[in-house]
């Protein structure tokens, strides 16, 4: 389903580049949480673990994002 | 059941992984902040890959890992049986993978792209590749666990083995979910 | 063991620290290579570096260069300890020994290209090139020996079977990934400039910084873990002789 969204952004043209960076970023982000949080179970881990995990994802969801602006 | 509050698998293995999640990550954040510094270069280069190769890669390891899941599940007892044929599916879609991969760096070999081309490709080759070894590694690692559990083995060492695999497969899986955005899909 | 052996086995393990000490000033900061000169200098721009510092790289060089043989002795002492962790007519324990030896050779190997260029600077700039290349090239990617040394060290302390472990395993499972991230060592050779390259920040900072931070924690640990050791012997002997 997220795949077929991902393919979706590609190959559309009226949708501004900004709406489909920001869908992009998010829906990674989305991924990147579902994967971590239900098939490695994290959501179920320590404490510690998850702020990790979490770090993680807003870390290189923010790189993505915020390094498009750095130049 | 398992007790939550606990990480699946070997304990020392997720050392492992957040010590490999903070490599990518390095990796990541050291192409997008090239790409930043010349956008138009690095877009030109993008304009060079061909998506479909990673979206159908996407669907191969998803799949694999929701199989690796279910492999997980299969051996908590909340499934019937099964979990061979789950390890079975895991490798082949990683195998599904590699072969779309290999095909996808021959188009791009064919068509004159090479890590040495400019920076862009230097990066799309590099952790590709690096991802590549990573998707064998983990192949590897589920064939170890799926000869270990052959015989008589105790229930909780057939969970932690098969826990220990699907971890590791599945922060292979988590990380393409990275690479297919900063390569392939950001405009 | 004896009292003797253990007064060895703790000098040996200190002189890893040793070793790191020298290492840091003759090679790291007299010899120019904390930080690296950049992998895509000129050989022109090379050979000028080695012409204007001749004296003081010779010196770095030529002193760092024996004093990699304080790796063996520290190795050694590794193999004491973990051949009595492991046990039996275990291997693991002389694979790290292998390791540990190889790396001594590897390493002095590189010092030695370096040394040489320092030794002559006024010859052709593309021979100072190509000997700090083969320097470069060498200490990179004999890395294959080192892996096997740390793997094997934390596979050893993974084993051991005592109430109070010595290393906790996400430690030790550092240590694999440390030593088997060398690995990306070997696309080196492809890139003369950027992060990929000898001087770049995954081919030279984290390979290099990385591994030196757990082992230097390692020997600490090993160092303390010394007394478990003479406890264990002294235990023995007032039971065989009661």
């Amino acid at each position: 389903m997220f795949t077929g969204v991902s393919l979706f952004t590609t190959h559309t043209t009226w949708l501004g580049a900004g709406v489909i960076y920001a869908l992009i970023c998010s829906l990674t982000y989305l991924k990147c949480r579902f994967v971590i949080m239900i098939f490695m179970e994290i959501q179920e881990a320590p404490a510690g673990w998850r702020v990790f995990f979490e770090l993680w994802m807003i870390g290189v969801t923010g790189m993505i994002v915020f390094l498009k602006f750095a130049a | 059941m398992r007790a939550t509050g606990r990480l699946p698998g070997e304990e020392g293995l997720w050392s492992f992984i957040a010590a490999d999640m903070m490599l990518f990550a390095l990796l990541f954040g050291s192409f997008l902040s090239q790409r930043a510094a010349a956008p138009s270069q690095f877009a030109e280069a993008q304009a060079l890959l061909v998506p479909t190769f990673a979206i159908i890669n996407t669907i191969f390891l998803l799949t694999s890992s929701l199989f690796a899941a279910l492999a997980v599940q299969a051996e908590r007892g909340s499934r019937p049986g099964g979990t061979r044929l789950y390890l079975i599916l895991t490798i082949g879609l990683g195998a599904a993978f590699l072969a779309a991969k290999l095909a996808e760096y021959y188009h791009e070999i064919s068509a004159g792209v090479s890590p040495a081309s400019n920076t862009f490709f230097m990066f799309y080759f590099v952790i590709t590749g690096l991802h590549f070894t990573h998707v064998v590694v983990g192949m590897g690692i589920l064939a170890f666990v799926g000869f270990r559990m052959r015989g008589e083995v105790p229930p909780e060492r057939r969970q932690y083995l098969v826990e220990s695999g699907a971890s590791f497969w599945h922060m292979v899986d988590l990380l393409w979910l990275v690479i297919l955005p900063i390569f392939y899909l950001l405009p | 063991m004896t009292r003797q052996n253990y007064f060895w086995i703790r000098a040996s393990l200190l002189s890893l620290f040793v070793f790191f000490a020298i290492s840091l000033f003759f090679w790291g900061i007299l010899a120019y290579n904390i930080p690296p000169l950049d992998g895509s200098i000129s050989a022109a721009d090379l050979a000028q570096h080695f012409r204007d510092h001749a004296a003081r790289l010779r010196i770095g060089y030529g002193v760092a260069l024996p004093m990699y043989a304080l790796m063996l002795p520290w190795s050694v002492a590794v193999f004491a300890l973990m051949r009595r962790i492991e046990g039996g007519d275990g291997i693991i324990s002389y694979i790290q020994l292998g390791g540990g030896i190889l790396t001594v050779v590897v390493m002095s190997m590189g010092n030695a290209f370096w040394l040489t260029a320092a030794f002559r600077p006024e010859t052709d700039p593309a021979i100072i090139q190509m000997l700090y290349d083969a320097g470069c090239l060498t200490v990179d990617l004999f890395f294959g020996v080192t892996t096997l040394q740390y793997c094997a060290l934390a596979l050893v302390l993974l084993q051991d079977r005592a109430p109070k472990k010595l290393a906790p395993k996400w430690f030790l499972w550092l240590g694999f990934w440390l030593s088997i991230e060398f690995m990306l060592e070997i696309i080196m050779p492809h890139f003369r400039s950027g992060p990929f390259s000898w001087s770049g920040l995954f081919n030279y900072w984290l390979p290099f910084f990385g591994p030196i931070t757990w082992v230097t924690v390692m020997t600490i640990i090993l160092y303390r873990s010394v007394h478990r050791f003479e406890e264990e012997d002294r235990a023995a002997l007032a039971a065989s002789s009661s």
